[in-house]
This record gives structure tokens, sequence and C-alpha cells, in this order.
């Protein structure tokens, strides 16, 4: 006994894949080369070849071979399967960061730009003077203070890139606020928190998502740097950042394969990144013209 | 327009405010006493718990100890470190230079890369410009560190031009200048895409202005119209961009004298950290931060100065 079940209109595959084929080279590579990445964290376990820390003081420093596709560090561990583990922590940290950040930016964009008047500008003011504050050296002072670890860089990054998103995102606000039909929905008595969740914020969404994707390109590069200056994820965990720093004895010795391997990584990252949210936004600005 | 320069003084003096709260407040907002923090965890003599006690003023309340400090601040001191017993102000008089040595040298860098290959994309279009686009895209996305291990990797220990590691100073500018060529590489790099790509686009605009046009039409030299029709107009947005840009280096000198191992104020500060050293820590980021917020402003205020339009608008 079988049950067809049709749905109505055309499938979701179908939907998909005129959506894709709607994407440009780039930004197809750099979407694809992001999915990848999520899949690779999501199932490191059953994709790296070796043990992470598995160490083989008779295979240090070897080169590219079918057991090892990036050869080994100093201590003989196979850099593919560290990579691939760290890609977990390196995607993770700056994630956190950008949900916080874009969740607290919106909240205050939408917030002022709604109340608007004395409130706004005041506010601005405010969030002008917290951006003073360059977001890593917040994210050392977290560490001097706090401990080593992320998790310290990363409260201190989403405090520090909040204000950022806010003042870009209240722009974008200010401007769907002045529409008719924000008008028209005070006229219908919806309130602001109303108003901006169920109308404003869905407009505004494009923007946000473009700024959220360029911001985690920026948090990304942060926390790499933090955990490269040792101060964030310690050993034996690895995020790329901190491969970069303990790949330095092998540079000076002339095997820098997994010092580059990591930081090809972020670079690729840090460019699939950027593609997308400049798509994004390009997209976004083309509709509402 | 003097109102517009006292509205920027007046917001260079509320960031500095509060960049020095946070900094001072940090000691007490850290687990654990003011007086355990200070230490490092380390246990002192009772001559030594003293001495914290007066140097940072804990039998007083909040405000009083954040004036005395502050106020210590502006005078230059910035008490003592609890490791080497000297007073942070001659630790960091004795690194400063090597800091701002690297960010000038990487200021002329991103000015004169940046800029030309900005210039030459957007004037010569085609081709070159995609390759441009696309390298510079590239240049943005490597952080310096990654760019340092490529650089240390394939130019001082493949090839031996440059040194490995130190800053040569007190052996001459020359040599100086020498070892911290990779460190400034490393630093500009990714400024150098953002400055080319800003140049390019405001190049771009001002190429398709009448008066360029008219100006090429009416035979005047390519050289001139170039430097007295576009790039004159077409530098104002991008010395705003180059100067929030190079202000951004500031913090940027943490990472690249980290991984060059030079003596500068990054590397006093990440050291300070790892050894528990708060007075140290605390001077270090607020001089990063001054810098950073002072450079912005005198960018922010020589905007009006490099566009007259400005000033009339404002006047008016």
């Amino acid at each position: 006994m079988t049950t067809t079940l049709t749905l109505p209109g055309p499938s979701w595959t179908r939907r998909l894949s005129h959506r894709v084929a709607r994407l440009g080279g780039s930004m197809l590579a750099a979407s694809g080369f992001l999915v990848f990445l999520a899949l690779v964290a999501l199932f490191a376990p059953l994709l790296a070849p070796h043990d992470p820390n598995e160490t083989d003081l008779s295979a240090v420093f070897e080169g590219v071979s079918t057991s090892h596709p990036m050869g080994t560090d100093e201590l003989g561990r196979d850099t593919a399967s560290r990579i691939i583990w760290a890609t977990r922590v390196s995607l993770a940290a700056p994630l956190l960061v950008i949900v916080f950040a874009t969740l607290i930016g919106m909240a205050i964009a939408l917030f002022t730009a709604w109340r608007g008047g004395r409130f706004d500008s005041v506010c601005t003011g405010a969030l002008d003077i917290m951006l003073g504050f360059p977001g890593i050296l917040l994210a050392i002072l977290a560490v001097a203070f706090f401990g080593v670890g992320l998790a310290a860089p990363v409260i201190a990054l989403t405090i520090a890139y909040s204000p950022y998103y806010a003042r870009l995102t209240r722009t974008v606000a200010k401007r769907e606020i002045a529409q008719s039909y924000v008008a028209a929905l005070t006229q219908l008595g919806y309130g602001g928190v109303r108003a901006s969740l169920l109308h404003i914020a869905p407009n505004i969404l494009p923007f946000a998502i473009a700024q959220s994707a360029v911001l985690f390109a920026y948090a990304t590069v942060d926390l790499a740097a933090i955990s490269f200056l040792g101060l964030g994820v310690q050993p034996p965990t690895a995020d790329w950042g901190s491969m970069v720093a303990v790949g330095q004895s092998g540079v000076l010795q002339g095997y820098p394969l997994p010092a580059i391997c990591a930081g090809v990584m972020i670079v690729l990252t840090v460019m699939a990144l950027n593609v997308v949210g400049e798509g994004i936004a390009d997209r976004a600005t083309r509709r509402t013209r | 327009m003097i109102r517009y320069l006292l509205g920027r003084l007046g917001r260079l003096i509320a960031v500095l405010l509060f960049a020095s709260a946070l900094v001072f407040s940090a000691v007490y907002l850290a687990p654990g006493s003011p007086i355990g923090v200070l230490s490092g965890g380390r246990t002192l003599t009772p001559e030594q718990v003293q001495q914290l006690t007066e140097q940072y003023h804990l039998d007083d309340p909040l405000p009083v100890r954040y004036w005395a400090w502050l106020s210590g601040v502006l005078h230059g001191d910035f008490g003592q470190s609890v490791i080497s017993r000297e007073s942070v102000s001659t630790l960091i008089a004795d690194r400063a230079g090597t800091t701002f040595l690297l960010v000038l040298y990487a200021t002329v860098m991103i000015v004169v890369i940046g800029l030309s290959l900005g210039v030459f994309a957007a004037l010569k279009g085609g081709k070159s410009d995609t390759a441009v686009v696309m390298g510079t895209g590239a240049m943005a996305a490597v952080p310096s560190f990654v760019a340092a291990t490529v650089l240390v990797s394939l130019f001082a220990v493949r090839l031996a031009w440059f040194p490995v590691f130190g800053d040569g100073a007190g052996a001459g500018i020359v040599s100086q200048l020498w070892h911290l060529t990779l460190p400034a590489v490393a630093l500009a790099l990714a400024a150098m895409g953002v400055s080319a790509r800003v140049t390019r686009t405001s190049v771009q605009q001002e190429q398709d202005n009448e008066f360029v046009h008219i100006a090429r039409n009416r035979g005047l030299p390519s050289a001139l119209v170039l430097r007295r029709h576009i790039l004159r107009n077409a530098l104002i947005p991008v010395t705003t961009a180059v100067g929030i840009t190079v202000a951004g280096l500031i913090a940027g000198t943490v990472v690249v004298e980290q991984a060059f191992a030079l003596n500068g104020l990054g590397t006093l500060l990440i050291q300070s950290v790892q050894a528990h050293d708060f007075a140290a820590v605390q001077a270090v980021t607020l001089i990063l931060v001054t810098s950073f917020v002072v450079v912005n402003t005198l960018v922010d205020m020589t905007h009006p100065l490099l566009d007259p339009r400005l000033q009339r608008w404002q006047s008016a």
C-alpha cells in the first residue's frame, strides 16, 4: 500500500535550484564553500583521517602523502585532521559573536530609529563614543583581566561589534520607518515593538544579513588573531589562528606547510564571507531601486 | 567651521574619558580583590601591599581613585610594573619608537602602492581593472599574521633577503627600516587592498563627470586632467578612508609585532597580559586607544580643509 503525496506548486528542490541558478559565479562558489565548511565542522569526527592530537615523533614535518594529505606538524600530528577539527572552534566562536551582536545591534537600531528625536541623537552619540575602542584591544584587555580562553574575547567582541552593527543598521531602519506604510501601521494602532518585529525588521533583513556576513569575516580574523597571540584557544585544542602560531617553529625550520594550510583556511573563509556579504547587499540595493 | 572642529574635539574628549574609565575599571570588574588582580596572584610582602594600595588609592572611594589615576596618567605616570619594578612610562618610552616607525612605514606603503593600484585600475579599465579588483579583494582578506607567516617563510627563510626577527634598533635607521620591511608589508597588506578599492571607485566616479569630458575634449594633456580635475576631487573621500584605515593599523601592530618578535608596544602588551602585569596592560591599552582616537579625529578635522565646499555649506 503506497500513498503518494503531491505538494502544491513547484517542489522545494526545484525552487532551490532556481535560486541557485540565479546566483552569480563568485556568489555560488563562496556560499558553496561556506556550506562545505559548515559540513566539515559538523562531521569532523567522520572526516578526519587521524586523531588530531595523536603525536608521532617518528613522522615529524612530513610532506604531502596519501596518509597525510596536508603533511604533519612538529609533533607528527596530521595537519589535515587538525584543520578539520579546528573548523569547529574557528567558526563557532565568531558565529556566537555575530549572532549576539546582530540581535543586540538590531534591537538598539530599531529602538532608537523608532523613538527618534533627542533620544536617538543621544544614543547615536553614545554609540560613537563606544566605537572609539578597537575590538581587538577590548578583547586583549578582557583576556588580561578574566583569563585566557575564548570566552572573554567572544564577550568582548560582542560588546565591541554591537554598537557598530547598530550604527550601520540604524541608517537603514530610519529610511524604512520614513516610508508611508509605517505611518499607516501607526494609524492602525501598531506599537513600536509590533511594527518593528512584524514589518520593519523583515524588510531590512537583507541589509542586516549582509552586514552580519561582513562582520562575521571581521570576527573570524579578530578571534584567530587572539588565538595566534596565545590568548585564545589553549592546547591541545586548536583553531586556525593557534595553528598558525604553533606552526611558526616549522616556518623557521623550512616546513611552513601546517601554518600555511591553517592561514589559507582563514583567508578563504574571510573571502567567502565578504563575497556573500557584498552579494546580498547588492541584491538588496537592486531590489529597493 | 569652528563649531565643527569644536564638536569633533568634544567627541574626542568624551571618547578618551570613556576609554580611560573602561581601562581603569577593568581592575575592579575582574574576579578577585583589586590587590589580588594587581599583583597577578603573587604573594606580596606587606610593604608591597602598602605600596600598591597607595599607588592605586585603594582606600579611597572609586571616583577619587579614578581621578587620582587619571591625573597621574595625564602627567605621564602610569605606575610601576609589578614584574620589572621599572616605571611603566620608561618601559613604554623604550618601545614606542618601534611601533610608531612600523605604523609610519606601513602608512607610506598604503599611500604609495594602494593608491597607485587604485588609480591604475580605474584609468586602465578592462582586464587590468578586473585583475586589480580580484587581487585587492584577496589582499583585503589576508590577516596580518597569515601574511607574516608567508613573508617570513618565503623572503626570510627561503630566500634570506630579509632578517627573520628583531627590529634592528640601535643599528641606524637603514638597518631598522630593513628589519621593519616585512612587518610593515604584513601590517599594510589588507589595508592596501581596501585603499586601492576605495581609490578605484572614487576615480571611476570622478572620471565620468562632465567637466572631465570637457577638459579632455578641449585637448588638455591627460596627465593634467588626471592631476587637476580627477585626482583633486577623487582624493577627498580617499583621504578619509585611508586615514581611518591607518588608525586601524595601530591596534594591528599588536599582532604583527608578536609575529615578528619586534620589541614594540604590542609585544609589551602581550608580555604584560601573560605575566599579569596590569599597570603595563592598562597603560599600553590606553596609549593605543588614544592614538587610534586621535588619528580618527585628525582625519575628521582635515575633511573640511580638503573640501572647501563643505565649509561653505556649513557656514551657510
